[in-house]
C-alpha cells in the first residue's frame, strides 16, 4: 500500500479524519478504460490545510478535483482506488449520498463565475441555496443572516445591497467572491478551487487570493487549490502536489519544493517561468517536446520522453519515496540531494 | 536623436455607445504618447480595460484614432492611402493572442505561411516552396507539418505558424498582443526563446502587449504602464520595475504572484476597490478613487508626467516622494 496511508496525520477517528484522502485513484476513458487519465493518484489534505495541485493542461488536475465532488464525466471508468472526504467515502457512493455531501461537506469554486452562476437568480438567493438544502432547520431570516455573515467574511462592501443583484450586474472580482460565498456558507470541511483567479486581473487576483486565504483560515476549511501558476502556488499554498501525465510526481511544503525541487519536471517548471531573480533577456530553460494528451501518457514514468535525466530504468514507474517529513517524490533520479539519498534502486521496481 | 521607428502622439480613442442611461462616450484611450526605437522591445502592460489592445490596433492602423497621430518610420499613417498601407504592412506585422482563432482552419500550414508572400506579389511556385521551407525551419517546426491543417497542431505549434506568417515578409516591427498567454508554461518558454532568437537574427523591433509583468521584464528594454486609457508610468524596464514611481505601478508589481514563497516578500500596497468604468472617467488623476495615498490635489488636477531619478516618468503629483515599502508620502514633487 502507498506510504501516504501511514502518514501520522491520519487517524481512525472519523471526527479527526483528514479533509481529503485520495488513495491510488485510477480513472480511464475508452471501451475498457484503457486511456488512463488518472493513474494511481494519491493525495491527503489535512483539516484546514491549503494544498495546491499544480500542473499543465492535460495532467489530470481538474479531473481530480471533479472526482472529489463525484462530478467526473460519466464516461470515466473507476479502475481502482478511492476518495474519502472527512471520513465519508465518495467513490462508489450513490448519487443521493453525493448530493448530500456536495455543498455541505465539500464545495467547489470554478474559474468563470459568469458561467457558473445562474444568470436569472439574484446572488443572495444563490448563496442561500446550499443552506436551504442542507440546513433545513434554519428560518428565512436566519439564512439571510448567514448569507450576510459570509459576505462580510469575504470583504464584500455593502453586502445588503448586493443580495438582490444579478451576476451580470457585478464586476468580475465581486462575482468571484459570490461564488466563494456559495461554497463557504455551509462551512464545508473542504473546498475545491479550480483555477478561481485565472480569468481575473492581477490586482483583483491578489485581493481574491488574500480574501480566500483569510476566510478559509477563519472557518478552518481545507482547500484543494488547482492551478497551473507557480506564482499563485507560492502565494497561497501550505503544501503543493505536482501532477504530470495523470500522476502525482512530487509533494511537499511550498518553501522546500521551491528551494529544492526533487522531481525533474518540477525543476523544469520552476526554471521556465521568468522570475525577478533570474537575469532578464536570456534564454529561458526549455523542456523539449510537449505535455502528453490526457490518457496518452507513456508507460512507466510519464515524464521520461522529455526528461534530461532519464535512463532505461525509467520505462518502469518509480515507486513513491517519502524521503523527508511531508515530502515525497516518484523518481529514479531525483534532483534533490535528500531525495537522491533515499531514492529506490531500479532493481527494486515492479512493473506497473 | 534618431527618428523612432514607431511613434504615437497624444492618441485618443473614443467610442460612442448607448447605455441604459442614454448615449455616452467610452474613452478607451485617453492620451497616449509613445516612442519606440528600432531594434528594441517595447512593452505595454496593464489590466483589462486599460486600453492597451486598442492602442495596439491604432499603432497597426487597424483602427483610426479619434485624435492624435501614429507615425511609422516618420510617415503619418492617417495620410497613407490603401495602396500605401499595403507597402507599410510589409514592415509592420502582428501576432495575436489566440492561436486557435487567428489561423484559418481551412488552409494548410503551407498556404497560411505563404499567404503574405502571395498577397504581396510572389507568384513563382519554386520561390514560394523555398520560402515555405525556410520559414518553417526558422520557427523550429518540422517540414512535414506544411501539409497539415491547424486543427492537427498543438497551441504552441500554431503560434509558431502565426510567427512564421508575421516574419514572412521580413518586417521591421512586430506588434505581439499577448502572444503566449493562451499557452502552457513550458510551451511559453519555447515561444519566448524563439521570439528572442528571431529578433537577433532578423533585427526586429517588438511592441509587446501583455498583462504578464514577469514576461515583459524578461523581454523588454522599455515599458509603458497603462491605466484607464492613460500611460501612468514609462521608462527603462529596469527602472520601472525596480523603482516604480507611480502608486498603480507599485501595486501592479506587488500584486503579481511570483514563484517565490511568502517569506521572501516585501509588504504590499493594495489598491482599493474595483476599476471604474471607462464610461465614467474620474476627474483629476484617473487612479485617485483607488489610490490609498490620494490627496486633495489628486481629485482635482490631472498630474503631468514627471521625470524621476532613474529615468522613468510617472504621472503622479508625488512621483518623487513615495516610499515604495511603506507607501508614505515624504514630499510633493
Amino acid at each position: 500500500m502507498s506510504s501516504i496511508l501511514t502518514d501520522p496525520v491520519l487517524a481512525t477517528d472519523v471526527a479527526q479524519a483528514p479533509a481529503l484522502v485520495i488513495d491510488e485513484l485510477t480513472l480511464g476513458f475508452g471501451q475498457k478504460g484503457e486511456r488512463r487519465a488518472l493513474n494511481g493518484v494519491s493525495l491527503t489534505v489535512a483539516r484546514g490545510e491549503v494544498v495546491a495541485l499544480v500542473g499543465e493542461s492535460g495532467c489530470g488536475k481538474s479531473l481530480t478535483g471533479l472526482s472529489v465532488m463525484g462530478l467526473q464525466p460519466p464516461e470515466a471508468r473507476l479502475l481502482g482506488g478511492s476518495i474519502t472526504v472527512a471520513g465519508s467515502r465518495i467513490t462508489g457512493a450513490s448519487e443521493k449520498a453525493l448530493r448530500g455531501y456536495r455543498g455541505d461537506k465539500v464545495a467547489m469554486v470554478f474559474q468563470d463565475a459568469l458561467v457558473a452562476l445562474n444568470p436569472l437568480q439574484s446572488v443572495g438567493r444563490q448563496i442561500g441555496e446550499s443552506l436551504r438544502i442542507h440546513r433545513r432547520t434554519l428560518s428565512r431570516a436566519q439564512i439571510r443572516d448567514k448569507v450576510l455573515e459570509v459576505l462580510g467574511l469575504l470583504g464584500v462592501p455593502d453586502p445588503e445591497a448586493r443580495l438582490g443583484q444579478l451576476p451580470h450586474e457585478l464586476s468580475g472580482g465581486l462575482r468571484q467572491r459570490m461564488m466563494i460565498a456559495m461554497a463557504l456558507v455551509t462551512e464545508p470541511e473542504l473546498i475545491i478551487a479550480d483555477e478561481p483567479t485565472t480569468a481575473l486581473d492581477v490586482t483583483i487576483q491578489a485581493q481574491i487570493l488574500e480574501t480566500l486565504a483569510e476566510a478559509t483560515k477563519a472557518l478552518g476549511t481545507a482547500v484543494l487549490f488547482i492551478t497551473h501558476d507557480m506564482g499563485v502556488v507560492a502565494e497561497i499554498a501550505d503544501r503543493v502536489a505536482v501532477m504530470y501525465g495523470g500522476r502525482i510526481v512530487e509533494t511537499g511544503e511550498v518553501e522546500k519544493i521551491f528551494a529544492s525541487p526533487a522531481h525533474p519536471y518540477t525543476r523544469a517548471l520552476l526554471k521556465s517561468v521568468p522570475r525577478p531573480d533570474i537575469a532578464a533577456g536570456g534564454e529561458l530553460y526549455v523542456t523539449p517536446g510537449n505535455v502528453p494528451a490526457p490518457g496518452e501518457a507513456p508507460a512507466g514514468c510519464p515524464f521520461r520522453p522529455r526528461c534530461e535525466f532519464a535512463t532505461e530504468a525509467c520505462i518502469v514507474m518509480p515507486p513513491w519515496s517519502e524521503f523527508a517529513a511531508r515530502r515525497g517524490v516518484a523518481c529514479w533520479h531525483p534532483t534533490d540531494p535528500g531525495a537522491r539519498a533515499a531514492a529506490p534502486q531500479p532493481s527494486e521496481a515492479e512493473p506497473r | 536623436m534618431s527618428v523612432p521607428i514607431l511613434e504615437a502622439e497624444n492618441l485618443v480613442k473614443n467610442y460612442r455607445v448607448r447605455t441604459s442611461r442614454g448615449p455616452g462616450t467610452l474613452t478607451a484611450v485617453n492620451d497616449v504618447t509613445l516612442r519606440i526605437e528600432a531594434g528594441t522591445s517595447y512593452g505595454i502592460v496593464g489590466e483589462s480595460g486599460c486600453g492597451k489592445s486598442t492602442t495596439a490596433k491604432m499603432l497597426l492602423n487597424l483602427e483610426s484614432p479619434s485624435s492624435g497621430t501614429v507615425r511609422f518610420e516618420g510617415k503619418d499613417l492617417s495620410t497613407v492611402n490603401a495602396r500605401g498601407m499595403r507597402e507599410v504592412r510589409r514592415d509592420l506585422q502582428v501576432i495575436f493572442q489566440d492561436p486557435f482563432a487567428s489561423l484559418n482552419g481551412r488552409m494548410t500550414i503551407r498556404q497560411l505561411i505563404t499567404e503574405p508572400l502571395r498577397v504581396h506579389g510572389m507568384t513563382s511556385k519554386t520561390e514560394l516552396a523555398k520560402s515555405a521551407a525556410e520559414l518553417i525551419d526558422l520557427v523550429g517546426l518540422a517540414p512535414a507539418l506544411l501539409d497539415r491543417y491547424p486543427r492537427q497542431l498543438s497551441g504552441g505549434q500554431r503560434q509558431r505558424v502565426a510567427i512564421a506568417r508575421a516574419i514572412a515578409l521580413k518586417p521591421k516591427l512586430i506588434v505581439c498582443d499577448e502572444p503566449v498567454s493562451a499557452l502552457d508554461v513550458s510551451v511559453q518558454a519555447q515561444i519566448i526563446n524563439l521570439l528572442i532568437a528571431l529578433q537577433r537574427e532578423l533585427g526586429l523591433t517588438y511592441v509587446f502587449i501583455s498583462h504578464d509583468l514577469a514576461l515583459v521584464r524578461h523581454l523588454c528594454s522599455r515599458v509603458a504602464v497603462m491605466y484607464l486609457g492613460d500611460v501612468v508610468e514609462e521608462g527603462p524596464t529596469d527602472a520601472v520595475f525596480s523603482d516604480p514611481r507611480h502608486p498603480y505601478t507599485q501595486m501592479l508589481l506587488s500584486s503579481a504572484p511570483i514563484p517565490i514563497p511568502q517569506s521572501g516578500r516585501p509588504a504590499r500596497l493594495k489598491p482599493v476597490g474595483e476599476v471604474p468604468s471607462p464610461l465614467n472617467r474620474p476627474e483629476g488623476c484617473p487612479f485617485h478613487p483607488r489610490c490609498p495615498l490620494a490627496q486633495d490635489i489628486c481629485r482635482t488636477t490631472v498630474p503631468e508626467m514627471r521625470v524621476t531619478a532613474h529615468g522613468n516618468r510617472a504621472a503622479c503629483h508625488f512621483a518623487e516622494g513615495i516610499d515604495v515599502r511603506t507607501g508614505v508620502l515624504t514630499r510633493e514633487s
